[in-house]
């Protein structure tokens, strides 16, 4: 079965909203859970990767012999042993990928792009051989001038990474080479006239740095090739079908000889949605006949993977007196790394969608740099561009003298309104999040500016928009003889999705949770899913799972049906049991109809795929309250909330886990974190001694409030959660700090060193 | 017809022109349309916009079925990221 369920119309909603125990917690918790790195085949060779030292290098030559020589070294490639990429098609199939840029990332050809790009890979009988055999490759290059910012690569002389690079999206068109790849704008209205005819004008130019989604667990995969030719895979993804297709491609295979068996996941915000020693492990496997596990350091992660980019913003918002909002302008600037593809147009939508702006231009540059290629991280490209959009909100409320949630109720989008992309809302729950912040406890309670001598405090809020994703999703569901059902998802876990998927299809047939498994299967074992992304799977999946148990219900019923020799409409499900409608009393349970299958015409069984539409984008709005101590530039998070439209809560903890953990994130991007290059071009800071996440006790309890506004297209009303909480905190946080300091940031990480900047700035 | 409101950064490829009209019955062949009138068209939408028709942000998706009153919006929609 195919398409999209209908709404939920049973009474029954006895495990949804509920806060079961989550299936895979016993095996996390305990230490039985396989991830990446916990696959250990017979005869496995250890698998290394040589980076570039170079941020911007021609490749002379490559020397792999001394390797090859080595004792215990079983095999060496280079890119000289993938496939031309002149030979690969230039997209995916869904037209997202380019795939000749990936396959490029994945191992340098003729020149080196940033510091940490593959020049080679190792697989040898351990460790400490595959190490010597990577000092002993020896690659001759001829260093090139390099460009680590945006704007520095859009001047005319800067150095240029791709000489058949061409900007898209200006006319008259430019036919030069360029660092910049493209151009996005959203118009609408005339915003330069509405600007200059605005009584009360604020503007503003910001900055951000690259930041790493910091999962915990780093990039692991193993590769084997069995007898019969076909290449398994056990990846730590949040796409196994994306890696299986991606990796098909870059290596010239068809994707039904890859197999790909995802393992349990620590953690992928967005950064384990591509691909970088997959190939690798497939062509190292085939060439030497063993198994080949590539594990990355964590210097690796930073080096060699990719985080979310860097940005510069100019932006500027306008309004009437009587506090409604008229214009609004955004010129963007997103590093998207040494190949195209930054987030600059999903930014540029989201920038100042929260409001209803009758006038509006954003404009987004999309430039590449000698840095690591740009990956999704939650919400890609929004939290930036909405700190500068939502500090601006926080600055043009101050200038008129009004209430910060006030003033963004007063121009918050409802149902109905169409935003500068052309979009019309659906249901939303903007209003209802701001209510909730207005109505809080957190928002009512007083805060002192001034706590001690050298001490300031201060409130902030912001607001954020995520439009959520659908794609492809499928669902079985096998009904065992002792009637129990087995769920097997294509989506992995990342989020508690499985204990989401199992309580939806627990409710529709109408049994306890603990009759339904939810489990993961791998590309060979169940339909198509598109990843784990975009907040997509309770809502996409979900439906899935829905439409599954529906199909089940279905044959519950005409199987009684037959057996009591009546009309299928004269057969009801209730509550986990079929029962005649015709006034005969007779019922039976899904477990006999299960134990009786053999006799009464086989086994259960269902299958649903959807590409899911009608996705109800999510809002949220935080309120932080921050101590500075201006002498050392040090900020403390004192109290945090995080309110969030869920659509429905299937488990509320889950949701309420998102919502924290994206905050979380939220706040160190705000406060600490940011990749530094040194002028050479290399990475200074690859490890988490250096690269400052925020712990346990640099936080406070986040509180949450969840909001449920039911998106009317999705069964149970489920919107996605996974994103729109890290939209806001960025300028939350910097909002916070701006009330406190009386003096507003304009840069991230707003770190020690560029608050006690500030401060001094303020002063002098 | 199909009309087509094109932003600002595909006009390269259609040499200024804002509005387009093309022979569509849905998304898919939109995209098929629009590419035999301005080569370089299909790539380009495949990797970074979306439709919004009627309202609401779509992918181009066969699925999405137009007639000669349709007016459909580009936008640059999807992450590359």
């Amino acid at each position: 079965m195919t398409g999209n369920p209908p709404p939920h119309s049973s009474n029954r909603a006895a495990v949804v909203g509920t806060r079961p125990i989550r299936p895979d917690g016993a095996d996390k918790v305990t230490g039985r859970a396989q991830f990446g790195a916990d696959v250990a085949w017979q005869g496995m060779l250890i698998g290394k990767v040589l980076h570039s030292p170079h941020a911007h290098a021609r490749i002379v030559s490559i020397d792999v012999s001394k390797a090859e020589a080595i004792a215990g070294v079983r095999g060496v490639i280079t890119g000289a042993d993938l496939p031309p990429i002149a030979s690969i098609p230039e997209l995916n199939a869904s037209g997202v990928v380019n795939l000749r840029n990936l396959a490029s990332n994945v191992m340098a050809r003729d020149k080196v792009l940033y510091h940490g790009h593959a020049v080679a890979a190792v697989a040898a009988d351990s460790a400490a051989i595959a190490e010597a055999a990577l000092d002993a490759i020896e690659v001759v290059y001829e260093p090139l001038p390099h460009v680590l910012d945006a704007l520095d690569a859009m001047a005319p002389d800067a150095p240029i990474l791709h000489d058949e690079l061409r900007t898209e999206g200006v006319y008259p068109v430019e036919d030069r080479p360029s660092n910049v790849a493209s151009r996005k704008v959203f118009e609408a209205g005339d915003a330069d006239a509405a600007m200059a005819q605005a009584d009360v004008v604020v503007e503003g130019t910001f900055s951000t740095q690259a930041v790493h989604q910091a999962y915990i667990e780093p990039h692991a995969v193993a590769a084997k090739i069995t007898e019969d030719g076909l290449a398994t895979m056990w990846v730590t993804t949040q796409g196994p079908f994306l890696v299986r297709d991606l990796s098909a491609a870059v290596l010239g295979m068809t994707p039904g000889d890859l197999r790909v068996i995802p393992s349990e996941i620590g953690g992928g915000f967005g950064g384990k949605t591509t691909i970088y020693a997959e190939p690798l492990a497939v062509l190292l496997a085939r060439r030497t006949g063993r198994p080949v596990k590539f594990v990355m350091t964590r210097e690796e992660v930073f080096r060699a993977t990719g985080p979310a980019p860097a940005a510069h913003i100019e932006a500027r918002i306008g309004a009437n007196r009587d506090g409604t909002i008229v214009a609004a302008t955004g010129r963007l600037v997103y590093e998207a790394g040494a190949f195209p593809g930054s987030p600059v147009g999903v930014a540029a939508l989201s920038m100042f969608i929260c409001y209803d702006i009758p006038n509006v231009f954003v404009e987004g540059f999309d430039v590449v740099v000698n840095k690591p290629k740009v990956t999704a991280y939650r919400a890609p490209g929004a939290p930036i561009s909405v700190f500068a959009s939502e500090s601006l909100i926080d600055e043009l409320a101050r200038k008129l003298n009004l209430d910060p949630v006030e003033f963004r109720l007063a121009n918050a989008v409802v149902e109905g309104d169409t935003a500068a992309s052309g979009m019309t809302f659906e249901a939303i729950g903007l209003v209802a999040s701001l209510e909730a912040a207005r109505d809080s406890d957190h928002y009512r309670s007083d805060i002192d500016h001034a706590p001690a001598p050298g001490v300031r405090r201060g409130r902030g809020v912001a607001s954020g928009f995520w439009r959520n994703g659908g794609l492809q999703s499928t669902v079985t569901i096998n009904i065992g003889s002792d009637g129990k059902a087995l769920l097997v998802s294509g989506s992995p876990d990342i989020g508690g999705s499985r204990a989401s998927l199992a309580m939806m299809a627990a409710d529709e047939l109408g049994v306890d949770l603990s009759q339904v498994r939810p489990i993961l299967g791998d590309t060979q074992t169940v339909g198509y899913n598109d990843s784990t992304g975009g907040s997509r799977v309770t809502f996409a999946t979900g439906m899935a799972a829905v439409g599954a148990a529906r199909d089940l219900v279905q044959q519950f019923r005409e199987r009684a049906a037959k057996v009591w020799e009546v009309d299928v409409a004269d057969v009801a499900w209730r509550d986990g049991r079929a029962v005649a409608t015709d006034g005969s009393d007779r019922a039976v349970t899904l477990a006999e109809l299960a134990y009786d299958a053999r006799k009464t015409g086989g086994p259960f069984s269902a299958s649903h795929s959807v590409l899911a539409t009608g996705q109800g984008p999510s809002f949220a709005t935080h309120i932080c309250d921050v101590e500075v101590d201006e002498e050392l530039g040090a900020v403390k998070v004192l109290r945090y909330l995080t309110i969030q439209d869920a659509g429905r809560a299937i488990h509320p903890s889950y949701v309420e886990g998102q919502m924290q953990g994206a905050a979380a994130q939220g706040i160190g991007w705000a406060l600490n974190e940011e990749y530094r290059w040194r002028e050479d071009g290399t990475l200074d800071n690859a490890s988490f001694l250096d690269y400052r996440i925020p712990v346990a006790s640099d936080l406070p309890m986040i509180d949450t409030h969840i909001v449920e506004v039911a998106n009317p297209n999705h069964p149970y009303g489920v919107r996605g959660v996974g994103e729109s909480g890290i939209v806001p905190p960025l300028a939350a946080v910097a909002n916070a700090i701006r009330d406190a300091i009386d003096t507003r940031p304009y840069d991230l990480p707003i770190s020690p060193p560029r608050l006690r900047q500030l401060i001094e700035q303020r002063e002098a | 017809m199909v009309t087509v409101l094109l932003p600002q950064d595909l006009r390269d490829l259609t040499q200024g022109e804002r509005t387009v009209e093309v022979q569509a019955r849905n998304l898919d062949e939109l995209v098929t349309a629009l590419h035999e009138q301005f080569p370089g068209m299909q790539v380009r939408l495949q990797s970074g916009y979306g439709a919004v028709v009627d309202g609401t942000l779509h992918d181009f998706h066969a699925t999405v079925t137009l007639d000669d009153s349709s007016e459909v919006r580009i936008v640059a929609a999807i992450s590359g990221g």
